[in-house]
This record gives C-alpha cells, sequence and structure tokens, in this order.
C-alpha cells in the first residue's frame, strides 16, 4: 500500500492524539463556520486539499475572519496529513487511487458547498526540493538548469547531469512524498477542474534561513546553507516537473504571486515563515487573492454532483 | 600398445571426455589459473558490453569491485545506472577496442590529447566524443564538460594506480578513427553524436599486431603507474552489431572474433601478469548448441553469462556457486543518509506547521 513520507512520519507516533483530535475539531469547526457564512449563490466557495503549503491559506483566511473583512472566498479544507485519511492512495490496478476514507472525506466537503464550485484547489507536496537542497550536502554537488545560465554553477563540487537531477527529484516526487500520484488519483477522482497552486519559492538570504531554522539548526551547523542558486535551481526544477504534471492531466498549475518575489525570483522574506519552508500568512493572502480572482473569473460549474 | 604423445594425457585434452560426455552446463574449459582472486583484491573492469556482465556479477559475489567514479549519493543507483555509474569502475561507458583503451590511459595522464575536444550537436549541446552516450542529455556547457571530464580522468587514474586485477573483455577490431590523430573513437561519428565527415574520419580494422602491439603498449603503461597490476583478458562473444567491411556481418564477426581472441593470446603468452580467460569460448561452443544465445542470435542470456561466471568464481575466487547471483544485493538500494536526515526534519517541519495551526 503507498505511503508517503508524510504518512510514515505520522505512523511514527509523532502525531499525538491531542493534535489530531485539535485537527479534527479545528477543520471542522472552520469548515462549518465557512459553510454557513457561504450565500446559496456564491461561487467564492470551494474545497481545498493538500499539505502543509495549505496551512499557511488556512491561517490567511482564519485572519480575514478575524479581521471582519467580507469573504470572498471560503476554503473548505481537506488537510492530507490527517491519520484518518491515511493512506491517502491506494493501489487500484495498475493505476493509484484515493483511498476510500480521503474520496468520502472529499464527496463530503462538495456536498457541504452550496453549489458545484468552478474548481477545486491543491497544493500537493511542493517541498521534495528542500530534502536535498536547503542544508548543504556533506558531498557537495551542483547542477546546471537548461535555461538558465545566470545560476551558476559551482567548481570544485560534484557535478550532476541536468536530466539526472530532474529524475533524482522526480523519483523523491513520485516514490516518496507519492505527490505525483496522489496528483493524478486526485484528478481521477473528480471532473470538476482543479488548480494546483505553485510551491513558494526558497528566500535568497542565508542569513534569513539561519535566523529561521526551524528544526532543521542542527543539520544546517554541520552541513552549513545550500548556495541560494542551487536552492532556486531546484525549486525551479520541481515546479517544472510540478508544471508538466498538470499539463499531462490538464489542470492549471497556479504560479506564485509576482508581488511575493524580488526581482531574481527568490520569495521576499516576509513570504517566509519560522522554518524557511514553508510561508507566511502575508505569502498566503497574495495567493487568497490570486484565488479570489481565478474564482470570479470562473464560468458557472456546469459539472453536476 | 604403442605409445602416442595422446596416450596419456588428461580427459580435458579430448573432445568426447571433455565435451560429449559433459552436460553442457557442466563444461568447464579452464585447467588452471596462476592465482586465486582475494576479497581485498581490489578489481577494475573495462570492456565491451558483455564486459557489464563481468562487472555485475563481480560485485554480487562480494568480491572488491572498485569503483572509483561513483554517482553522488542523492541519486538512487538504477537512475545512475542510466548515466553511466557503477556499470564499469570509471563511467568510461563500453570500450570496445584495445585502441580505445590504450587511448584512454594517455588521455587520462596527458599523454595524448586529439585534436578534436568535443562535438557540440544542432541543440547547441556538447558531446564528448570518447563517451558518446555517457548522458542521455549530453552536457549543456562546454565548462560543464570539462569538468566532468577532468573529474573522470582523475577516477580513471585512480583505478588504474588502485587496482590489484584489471579484467578487460575485448569487443572489436572494427573502429573509426581521426584522419588526422588517430584517436579511436567508441561508436562511428554521427549515429549517437557528432557529423559523419569522411574527410575526418577513417575506418580501421585492426589486425592481429595492431591489437597486440595496443594491448601491449597498455600492459606496459598500466605497469609503470601500478606494477602490482594483473590483467586478465577475455574476448566478448557477443557477434558485431554491423561491420563497415563489405563483406557478410557473420564472416566480418568470425574475423574481428579471431583477431582478438589470437591477439589476446599472444599477450598472456609474452607478459607474465596477463591470464587470458575462455568467455568466448563458454557462450559460443557448439555443446551448448546455441543456447545461450536469444532469438536474434546475438543477445546473450542470462545462462550464459551465468555459465561464465560460474567458470570463473570456481577458478579464480572461493565463491559458492550459491553466491553468484545477478541481482543487486539490498545494500546497493540504500538511500542517502543525509537525504534521509532530511526527509524527517522536513517532515517534522511540515508537522509543526499544522499543530500551530490547528492547536
Amino acid at each position: 500500500m503507498p505511503s508517503s513520507m508524510w504518512t510514515t512520519f505520522w505512523r511514527k507516533g509523532r502525531n499525538p492524539k491531542r493534535a489530531l483530535a485539535a485537527q479534527n475539531n479545528g477543520a471542522n469547526r472552520e469548515g462549518t463556520e465557512a459553510t454557513r457564512k457561504c450565500p446559496p449563490a456564491s461561487l467564492g466557495c470551494t474545497v481545498a486539499i493538500g499539505h502543509s503549503h495549505l496551512i499557511a491559506l488556512v491561517e490567511a483566511q482564519k485572519a480575514r475572519i478575524r479581521q471582519g473583512q467580507e469573504l470572498t472566498t471560503h476554503l473548505h479544507t481537506i488537510l492530507l496529513q490527517d491519520e484518518e485519511l491515511q493512506p491517502n492512495v491506494i493501489p487500484d490496478g495498475r493505476r493509484t487511487a484515493l483511498s476510500p476514507a480521503l474520496r468520502r472525506r472529499l464527496d463530503n466537503e462538495l456536498a457541504a458547498l452550496p453549489q458545484t464550485p468552478p474548481f477545486l484547489c491543491a497544493s500537493i507536496g511542493g517541498n521534495e526540493h528542500f530534502l536535498v537542497g536547503l542544508t548543504e550536502h556533506p558531498q557537495p554537488y551542483d547542477f546546471s538548469l537548461p535555461g538558465r545560465p545566470d545560476l551558476a554553477v559551482r567548481s570544485g563540487v560534484q557535478i550532476i547531469a541536468p536530466s539526472l537531477m530532474r529524475k533524482t527529484l522526480e523519483r523523491s516526487m513520485a516514490d516518496t512524498t507519492l505527490s505525483l500520484a496522489i496528483m493524478t488519483a486526485l484528478r481521477e477522482a473528480t471532473d470538476i477542474p482543479i488548480v494546483f497552486l505553485q510551491s513558494p519559492p526558497p528566500v535568497s538570504s542565508s542569513d534569513f534561513i539561519r535566523n529561521n531554522p526551524g528544526p532543521f539548526q542542527r543539520a544546517m551547523e554541520e552541513n552549513g546553507i545550500a548556495p541560494a542558486s542551487l536552492r532556486m535551481k531546484l525549486w525551479l526544477l520541481q515546479s517544472s516537473i510540478y508544471r508538466q504534471h498538470c499539463e499531462e492531466l490538464g489542470c492549471r498549475y497556479l504560479e506564485v504571486p509576482e508581488e511575493a518575489v524580488d526581482g531574481s525570483g527568490f520569495l521576499q522574506e516576509i513570504g517566509s515563515w519560522h522554518d524557511s519552508i514553508h510561508a507566511s500568512p502575508w505569502y498566503a493572502e497574495l495567493v487568497l487573492k490570486q484565488i479570489d480572482m481565478a474564482l470570479q473569473q470562473s464560468p458557472a460549474a456546469e459539472v453536476s454532483r | 600398445m604403442s605409445q602416442h604423445p595422446y596416450r596419456d594425457l588428461p580427459d580435458y585434452h579430448f573432445w568426447k571426455k571433455a565435451i560429449s560426455e559433459q552436460q553442457p552446463r557442466d563444461v568447464d574449459p579452464v585447467i588452471s589459473v596462476p592465482y586465486r582472486i582475494q576479497k581485498t583484491d581490489r578489481i577494475v573492469t573495462a570492456g565491451s558490453c558483455f564486459a557489464q556482465h563481468v562487472a555485475r556479477y563481480l560485485r554480487n559475489a562480494g568480491l572488491n569491485f572498485l569503483v572509483t567514479e561513483t554517482a553522488h549519493p542523492i541519486t538512487p543507483p538504477d537512475l545512475a545506472g542510466q548515466f553511466g555509474y557503477g556499470l564499469f569502475s570509471a563511467r568510461y561507458g563500453n570500450i570496445y577496442t584495445a585502441r580505445q583503451l590504450l587511448q584512454l590511459f594517455q588521455r587520462a595522464y596527458g599523454q595524448f590529447t586529439p585534436t578534436e575536444d568535443y562535438w557540440q550537436e544542432a541543440d547547441g549541446r556538447y558531446t564528448d566524443p570518447f563517451r558518446p552516450r555517457i548522458q542521455e542529455d549530453r552536457f549543456q556547457t562546454l565548462e560543464e564538460y570539462r569538468a566532468d571530464r577532468q573529474h573522470h580522468f582523475a577516477c580513471v587514474r585512480r583505478a588504474f594506480e588502485e587496482l590489484d586485477i584489471f579484467v578487460f573483455t575485448l569487443g572489436l577490431t572494427e573502429c573509426w578513427v581521426a584522419r588526422d590523430d588517430g584517436a579511436a573513437y567508441p561508436i562511428c561519428p554521427g549515429t549517437g553524436g557528432g557529423e559523419f565527415d569522411p574527410a575526418k574520419y577513417e575506418f580501421v580494422n585492426l589486425d592481429v599486431p595492431a591489437v597486440t602491439s595496443d594491448l601491449e603498449q597498455f600492459i606496459a603503461l598500466l605497469h609503470s603507474v601500478n606494477p602490482r597490476a594483473r590483467t586478465i583478458l577475455t574476448v566478448s562473444p557477443v557477434p558485431l552489431v554491423a561491420t563497415a567491411e563489405d563483406r557478410h556481418v557473420l564472416v566480418a564477426t568470425t574475423y574481428s572474433k579471431s583477431v582478438l581472441r589470437v591477439a589476446a593470446e599472444t599477450v598472456a603468452q609474452n607478459c607474465s601478469d596477463v591470464t587470458y580467460f575462455p568467455s568466448y569460448e563458454i557462450v559460443t561452443g557448439s555443446f551448448s548448441r546455441g543456447a545461450y544465445f536469444a532469438e536474434d542470435g546475438r543477445t546473450i542470456l542470462e545462462s550464459g553469462v551465468a555459465h561464465v561466471m560460474r567458470i570463473f568464481m570456481r577458478h579464480f575466487a572461493d565463491v559458492a556457486e550459491a553466491d553468484i547471483a545477478p541481482a543487486p544485493r539490498p545494500a546497493e538500494a540504500q538511500s542517502d543518509p543525509h537525504t534521509e536526515r532530511m526527509k524527517e526534519l522536513v517532515a517534522v517541519a511540515c508537522d509543526e506547521e499544522v499543530l500551530a495551526s490547528w492547536s
């Protein structure tokens, strides 16, 4: 049975019952509140499904509620790390399908909406590039990214062929985190269009990362932080793989908001969270605005439940 | 009864006893070997595609298969293999001719610098003329190519200097060389990179003196950097995929393999540290009635490779038959410890992100 990196981790007992209970209560509470506030004819209401990058969106939505803003977008969230949803996907012949639990949760959330949404939001995986490129590897490496000669390749380190690097990252996204399989299974589970969100890019400053180490402090102290150009190349490569997969699935890939990045494409520091791998609510608010706009521009859904 | 030279010879001298009365899988044409390979002996392999099988079995039998040019640990072993890592001791790809082997040594030690440094392809990328298929997307920039080649040469030098046993499988006599400096290419320019130009390249079919000379020069050079090196020569049983001679490919194959076989024998007789091992005979011998070839009559089946390596291990190493396996050992599939640690830490970070939000 497929088991992603996240599932494996949670099964190691790092998911305390209190967290699960809080999560379920929180999800239900949030979902009910959002559902209650959905006007019957509103198009700004949809299901958002994903891993940890979804949290920033939830936080941004909470902030809107706290600030008394008139909500234009109501996200009903499904967190894929929820223990009740493990495993997220199961083998189905030669394919991979959503697990019955996840399928049921998705159907329930959709049923709670006043009408079929124009699209679902999904934020699947997105941190695979950090596995090989947040901290420096004990055996430093680099690679050239086709089309980006401006992103320098270091000398004196092992050079990995670009296509080997791509296949390595792709393998991680397919087999380690199961991200690509989850995307495919989600696509096949519903006729509703799906918008997959690009994960936030890395910040440029090593000092910022050092000052916001999250659980990586010791690894950073031991190995140092990977150079910004390598981190950027890995994120771009990862995005390229996700973008291609979206194209194959016939889904839209929503790129990061332009206002969130600097002139070189790195995430502005205000957009990064305390662990340097997740985005802040500031960043998520920009993404929510993208979703607002997409929802408002979407034609009324013609898909029947 | 009259005396004659055959009267008291051992069984292996006689076809009936050595072949006809044996089960095909029990045929063993090796009489003796001059030494046994110890588990600590570092073995380096090179040669044609059949040599890849040899390397695979040596490694899986627990012998000390020396690999000096390794893929970065973050790359999965099976993917790295597709990029030429681990197939041989260094990432030189298939070395089909003795001329290529000699020139690899000379290039790695700066004794020969071919005029043709690289091939630039139509898409702007660069191909190593001497390793044209080493990576599918070639090299993005000249700097990347040269850095990789510099690293490759360092790994080749290390392999030659650290080895105890060098196993070389001779594959071909036919090759294409540069007209201006004689640089020998593994495949015809234009077939896997570069562009064929008859004014720049010419066809050469190496004869016995040429192959013998190339091998003996190489052995001498190898001894100059590693006096303890011992060499085992074999001849690949894989027929030619094509011939550039105006003759039938079957006839060309017989000629080519005959030259290689005679050259290997000559070198083994002339050089005390060189031994011939009969891979060619084990696979192509009539006793197997062609059973070691696939339907195309060219591809060697695993059963043929297994027979060769069973005999090799029996004589050269103390490896039980049960330990001779073609499949990789599980240890090879182990992942990179650093990446594993980062997986755990990223999962922690993602978990904390969730807990912070929901609790």
